[in-house]
C-alpha cells in the first residue's frame, strides 16, 4: 500500500519540478525573508542591541516567524495550482484512465505538497543561516549558543512545517470542489487572511461566550501550536486594539485541532473526488 | 463472461434532464476491432468514460475482462484516448510518456522510443507538448495508450485532426493492433473509417443502442436486389409472398427487393414458376454509411 503511493509521489515530483511556479515561489520566499533580515542588519549598525537576534540560532526562529506566512501563502497557491491545473488541462482523465485509485493519487499529491512546504521552510532556514554566518563574520564577535537554543530552532522548524498541513488540506479541498486553481487559491487565502485573521478576532471581541468557540478556529489553533512552550501563548493572545482575545490554545490542543481539520477536510476531499465525473480539458 | 472483454448491462448516464446514455447493453468480443458508431452527442464518449471509471453511471453496471476484475486492475490492462488527448503542456512529448509509464509502473526500456518511431513522432519527441499540432497530439495519445502493452484499447476519434496520409497510417496501425489477443474499441463518426477497420460495430443514437453485430452481418441485412421483369405488378405480388423477402418497392420501371443477394436465384425461380421472367437483375450492396443513415433515421422517426 505504501510502495504504490511512494511511486506516485516520485512521479508527481518528476512532473511538478519541471514547472516554473515552485521555483519562482521559492525565490519569493527567500527574498521575502532576506530583505527584512538585511534591513534589520542595516538598522543594527545604528542600534547595537539589534544585532543579537540576527545571529544564530536565534535568527532561525526569527526567520521562521517572518517566513511562515509567505510559505503558507505559497504552499496554498501551489497546491491549488497543482490540483486545479489537472482539471484545467484535462490530465486527470489521462492519469486516472491508467489505473491509479483516486484516493491514492490525491494522497500522494497531498504528501508531496507537505514535503515541498517543509522543503521551502528548510530552504529559508538555510538562507537565514548563511546570512547569519555572514553577519557574524562582519560583526566579528561570536555568541555561544546553548544546545537548548539549537534544539528550539529545530523544533520551531518542525512545528512550522506541521502548521502548513491543515492549510494544504483546505486548498486541496477547494481545488477539488471548484476544479479551478484560481478560485481555490482565492478562497483559501481569503479564509486564512481575512476570515481567520480579521473577522474571527472581531467576532471574538464583539460577542460574549465566543472564547470556547475560538479555541476550535484553525487559525487560533495554529497560533497556539506555534507559540513557545514556555510562554503559554499569552502574549500572542493579546490584541492591543479593542481588548483581549484571551489566551491562545495550548500546544497539544492546537495540534489536535489541526489534526481534526486535516482529517475532516482530507476525507471530504476524497469523498468529493471519488464522486466527481472527470472530463477533458476546459479549454484556454 | 465467456469470451467477451466488455459487457455492459443497462448502463445509463443522466445529466439533469438529458439522458446521455440510455440502458446500454453492449457485448464486445475479445480479440477484435469493435466500432462504436454514432453522430455527435450520441453518447459514445460518455459510454467510454463510464467504462474507464471516469464517469459515474446513473444506473446499470458493467464488467471488464472477467467477473470480479476490479476497476483499478482492469484499467492497468487498458490503454485509452478519450476525445482529444490531454497531456502536460510544459513537458516534452517524451517526458509525458515517461511520466505515464512511471505511474503505470510497467513498460520495458526502449518501449517509448520504439513506439515514437512507429507513429513517426521520434523527431519531435523532445519538443514541448504545447507546440504540437492536433495530429501530433493524437499520435502522442496513441503512443501513450500503447504503453505497457494493454490488452484492451479505447480509441475515441483517434484520427481527429490528422491529414489523409496520417489517417491512413493510423487506420493501418489500428488494424494491426486488433490482430491477435488485443481488443480495440474504436469510437468514430467517420463511417468509412469504421467500415475499413472494424470487425463488429455498435450503433448509438441519442444514447441508445440501435444496432449491434458483425459489420458483414449488418450490411448483409441491408442488401437489396434490383430487377426488371416481363410483368412487374405480378412480380411484386409473387415476391411479396416469400417469407424471407423483407420488402418490395417499385420505381423507375424496376423492382427493388430487400433480400440477401446470395438468394437471387431463388427470386428468379419463384418468378418463373409464375410465368414471370426476369429481363435484368443487379445487386444493390449498402455501405455502412447507408446502413447507418437508415437505422438512425428509423430511430429518429420512432422517437419523434
Amino acid at each position: 500500500m505504501i510502495a504504490p503511493s511512494l511511486s506516485l509521489m516520485r512521479w508527481e515530483w518528476f512532473k511538478l519540478r519541471r514547472r516554473w511556479m515552485p521555483w519562482v515561489l521559492l525565490a519569493v520566499i527567500i527574498a521575502f525573508t532576506q530583505v527584512p533580515y538585511w534591513s534589520m542588519f542595516a538598522i543594527s549598525r545604528i542600534a547595537d542591541d539589534l544585532v543579537e537576534p540576527l545571529l544564530l540560532p536565534v535568527s532561525i526562529e526569527l526567520g521562521l516567524k517572518v517566513g511562515y506566512t509567505i510559505v503558507l501563502a505559497s504552499v496554498v497557491i501551489w497546491t491549488a495550482s497543482a490540483v486545479g491545473s489537472e482539471f484545467g488541462w484535462g490530465t486527470f482523465r489521462s492519469v486516472l484512465a491508467r489505473g491509479p485509485e483516486r484516493w491514492r493519487f490525491l494522497t500522494s499529491l497531498f504528501l508531496l505538497m507537505v514535503a515541498m512546504g517543509a522543503a521551502w521552510l528548510l530552504a529559508l532556514t538555510v538562507a537565514i543561516g548563511i546570512s547569519s554566518l555572514i553577519v557574524g563574520l562582519i560583526e566579528g564577535g561570536s555568541r555561544v549558543a546553548t544546545h537548548g537554543e539549537w534544539a528550539g530552532s529545530l523544533v520551531q522548524l518542525g512545528k512550522s512545517a506541521a502548521a502548513l498541513v491543515p492549510y494544504i488540506a483546505v486548498a486541496m479541498f477547494f481545488a477539488v470542489l471548484t476544479t479551478s486553481a484560481g478560485t481555490a487559491s482565492a478562497i483559501t487565502l481569503v479564509y486564512k487572511f481575512l476570515v481567520e485573521d480579521v473577522l474571527v478576532p472581531i467576532v471574538i471581541l464583539t460577542t460574549d461566550r465566543s472564547d470556547a468557540v475560538s479555541e476550535y478556529v484553525l487559525g487560533r489553533a495554529v497560533k497556539g501550536w506555534l507559540a513557545h512552550a514556555g510562554d503559554d501563548g499569552g502574549l500572542e493572545g493579546v490584541l492591543t486594539i479593542g481588548g483581549s482575545l484571551g489566551p491562545l490554545p495550548g500546544n497539544i490542543h492546537g495540534l489536535l485541532v489541526m489534526l481534526a481539520y486535516t482529517a475532516v477536510l482530507g476525507a471530504a476531499t476524497i469523498w468529493v473526488f471519488q464522486r466527481r465525473d472527470i472530463g477533458g480539458a476546459k479549454g484556454p | 463472461m465467456n469470451d467477451l472483454v466488455i459487457q455492459t448491462n443497462e448502463l445509463s448516464k443522466r445529466y439533469g434532464r438529458v439522458l446521455a446514455v440510455d440502458r446500454l447493453s453492449l457485448e464486445v468480443p475479445r480479440g477484435c476491432v469493435f466500432g462504436l458508431l454514432g453522430p455527435n452527442g450520441s453518447g459514445k464518449t460518455t459510454a467510454m468514460g463510464m467504462l474507464l471509471g471516469l464517469i459515474r453511471p446513473t444506473s446499470g453496471d458493467y464488467e471488464l475482462f472477467s467477473p470480479g476484475t476490479g476497476q483499478s486492475e482492469a484499467l492497468r490492462r487498458i490503454g485509452a484516448i478519450v476525445e482529444t488527448p490531454s497531456f502536460y503542456p510544459y513537458l516534452s512529448g517524451r517526458s509525458n510518456l515517461e511520466y505515464f509509464q512511471g505511474i503505470l509502473g510497467r513498460g520495458a526500456t526502449g518501449e517509448i522510443d520504439a513506439l515514437l518511431e512507429r507513429v513517426g513522432l521520434a523527431d519531435r519527441a523532445g519538443d514541448r507538448y504545447q507546440t504540437y499540432s492536433l495530429g501530433m497530439k493524437q499520435r502522442l495519445g496513441i503512443v501513450c495508450s500503447l504503453l505497457g502493452g494493454p490488452e484492451l484499447l479505447f480509441l475515441d476519434e483517434p484520427t481527429n485532426g490528422m491529414d489523409p496520409a496520417g489517417m491512413a497510417e493510423v487506420r493501418e496501425l489500428i488494424r494491426s493492433l486488433g490482430d491477435g489477443h488485443r481488443t480495440v474499441l474504436l469510437s468514430s463518426h467517420l463511417l468509412h473509417e469504421v467500415e475499413q477497420v472494424c470487425d463488429s460495430v455498435a450503433i448509438l443514437s441519442r444514447g441508445k443502442l440501435i444496432a449491434q453485430g458483425a459489420v458483414a452481418d449488418l450490411l448483409r441485412a441491408g442488401e437489396q436486389v434490383q430487377l426488371r421483369t416481363t410483368a412487374n405488378p405480378e412480380a411484386q405480388q409473387v415476391l411479396s409472398g416469400l417469407d424471407w423477402v423483407h420488402g418490395v418497392t417499385t420505381g423507375g420501371g424496376s423492382l427493388v427487393v430487400s433480400a440477401p443477394i446470395e438468394r437471387s436465384w431463388e427470386l428468379t425461380a419463384a418468378l418463373s414458376r409464375s410465368e414471370v421472367y426476369v429481363t435484368e437483375m443487379w445487386p444493390l450492396r449498402v455501405s455502412l454509411e447507408e446502413y447507418f443513415l437508415e437505422v438512425t433515421s428509423e430511430d429518429e422517426g420512432t422517437t419523434r
